[in-house]
């Protein structure tokens, strides 16, 4: 008999964080600092680039403005992904199940994806006036395409020889579908709810701009308004970690629920 | 018995018909496409024969015979069960009874050289030891019928040696009936009661050839004049066939 494989394959291995991504955070360190020292040595004037620190210092005095701001921004974000996973994930098997939903919907769904969705944010402002309604229904709009299409596809790259092995045990359909190929389809799923939750957060940001009492969207507005350049770029690093956080708490999930036997990595070296 | 694969019928097998006592050990051994895996699958409901039937125990095959257990050519274990769940895959979820599936899944691992392993993953197996899981699980529910299509071929010479002895002690002399599908003579002779030779284009069982080898073999078996005998039996079948081609022995 051959010998066992190694505990885990070599390439499931997980490195440890700063292995990681100590390279990369030296690097973005390295291009902090080269803005620092561009915006200081040629004189740029700060409504044009404030200067990191500025930007930092501005956040740290000001927290409570975007802890606020960000906090509605947040709610918004997270119900229209509860939303669009709520719905992209069922019409997702549903795509995979029925033949009669795959013919008469998805080609109107794809042929819909054609049309710059965020396009219609005036229209919803109009029809919905200045409330969470506009922000849920385009950040719904944008984040559940992905999801749906990742999940029938998921679904439908299950392995042939696995439905076989299903049928000559008599698992029967329900069986079949939990412990054969949503399993198979969860990678795909997961891959899904990360695109999803980026565009989850554009939605919301979009919507608040045609339109918010607050909100981070609306900060961005204002700061351009006035052109507080460093208002806006404060707004900007909250937003970008807002991202991070939404996407980092998929990879969680991802890791909580497939780790044990699924290769998962935020980030794919080449 | 025909088929239908790019638009037309291919005849895989004609006038195929099989009888198998219970408790007999039979292989089928042929060329690839012959047939075998073909036949191993109507046989067991996996695939419908375009005409032609097939009964087994005197009720015709309409759906899947799940009471049988089947070793297909790779073991087809899930990644995201362990070898226990793998094993127990067949096991309905619900409490009852599934503590006595538990503990045949351990027996049958554990008779196989797997105790202990009830919590690996299958990624963390060797090809042999992910078939022999493979074998629990087709053994789990005790069937009377075991099908197995070439479930040693992807194996090393010795790992399929092991494993030929383990199904013989599995086999457990006469209570199972085992259809075991194989291109390998040696093989075929080693595990059998009795050998059907087949012969391609169309699919067919050639001949049928009675191994008289004591019970339990061993692996000195195979240095026996029966064995032997066995063999170059087989052998002249396919050389009669054409599917043996001695160019030197011919000139």
């Amino acid at each position: 008999m051959t010998p066992a494989l190694p505990d885990r394959p070599i390439r499931g291995r997980v490195p440890g964080v700063l292995t990681a991504y100590g390279p990369a955070v030296l690097t973005f360190a390295a291009f902090l600092v080269l803005w620092e020292v561009a915006v200081r040595l040629f004189a740029i004037p700060l409504y044009l680039l404030p200067p990191p620190s500025r930007v930092a210092v501005y956040i740290i005095t000001h927290a409570d403005t975007f802890i606020s701001a960000g906090l509605a921004t947040l709610r918004l974000v997270l119900a229209g992904f509860a939303i669009s996973i709520a719905l992209g994930i069922p019409l997702g098997i549903l795509l995979a199940r029925s033949r009669i939903f795959a013919r008469t919907v998805y080609p109107l769904l794809v042929g819909s994806q054609t049309f710059p969705k965020l396009a219609v944010g005036p229209l919803f402002v109009v029809w919905f006036g200045f409330g969470p309604m506009p922000k849920l229904l385009l950040a719904f709009l944008v984040a559940f395409f992905p999801i749906m299409i990742d999940a029938t596809t998921g679904l439908q790259s299950v392995r042939a020889d696995t439905l076989m092995l299903a049928r000559s045990l008599g698992l029967g359909r329900v069986r079949t579908f939990l412990q054969i190929q949503l399993p198979q389809a969860l990678p795909s799923i997961f891959s899904g709810l990360k695109i999803g939750s980026t565009l989850a957060v554009l939605g919301v940001l979009v919507a608040e701009f045609l339109g918010a009492a607050g909100g981070l969207g609306y900060l961005v507005i204002t700061a351009t308004g006035n052109l507080d350049t460093v208002l806006l770029f404060s707004t900007l690093v909250i937003i970008a970690l807002m991202g991070l956080a939404l996407y980092g708490l998929v990879v969680v999930c991802e890791k909580w629920s497939i780790g044990s036997w699924y290769n998962v990595a935020p980030i794919r070296a080449p | 018995m025909t088929y239908r694969a790019a638009g037309k019928d291919i005849q895989a097998l004609v006038r195929t018909s099989l009888a198998i006592r219970r408790g007999e050990f039979v292989s089928l051994l042929g060329p690839s496409g012959c047939g075998k895996t073909t036949l191993l699958r109507i046989v067991a409901g996996l695939q419908a024969p375009s005409s032609g039937r097939v009964s087994v125990a005197g009720i015709p095959v309409s759906r899947p015979q799940t009471e049988m257990g089947i070793v297909f050519q790779t073991p087809i274990l899930l990644e995201w069960f362990d070898v226990l769940g793998n094993v127990m895959l067949r096991q309905d979820p619900r409490p009852a009874g599934r503590a006595a599936a538990m503990r045949r899944a351990s027996a049958l691992l554990a008779q196989v050289g797997l105790a202990g392993c009830e919590g690996m993953r299958p990624s963390q197996l060797s090809g042999g030891m992910q078939q022999r899981v493979a074998l629990c699980r087709a053994l789990l529910h005790d069937p009377s019928v075991l099908l197995m299509d070439e479930p040693f071929g992807a194996l090393d010479a010795l790992t399929r040696d092991q494993m030929c002895l383990d199904l013989q002690k599995l086999w457990t002399g006469g209570e199972k009936t085992v259809l075991f599908v194989t291109h390998d003579i040696g093989e075929a002779v080693f595990l059998s009661d009795r050998v059907l030779v087949m012969a391609p284009s169309p699919g067919r069982v050639d001949v049928a050839i009675d191994i008289d080898l004591p019970r339990p073999r061993r692996l000195s078996s195979r240095d026996t004049e029966a064995f032997f005998h066995a063999c170059r039996t087989i052998r002249q079948a396919f050389e009669r066939r054409g599917v043996l081609r001695d160019d030197a022995a011919a000139s």
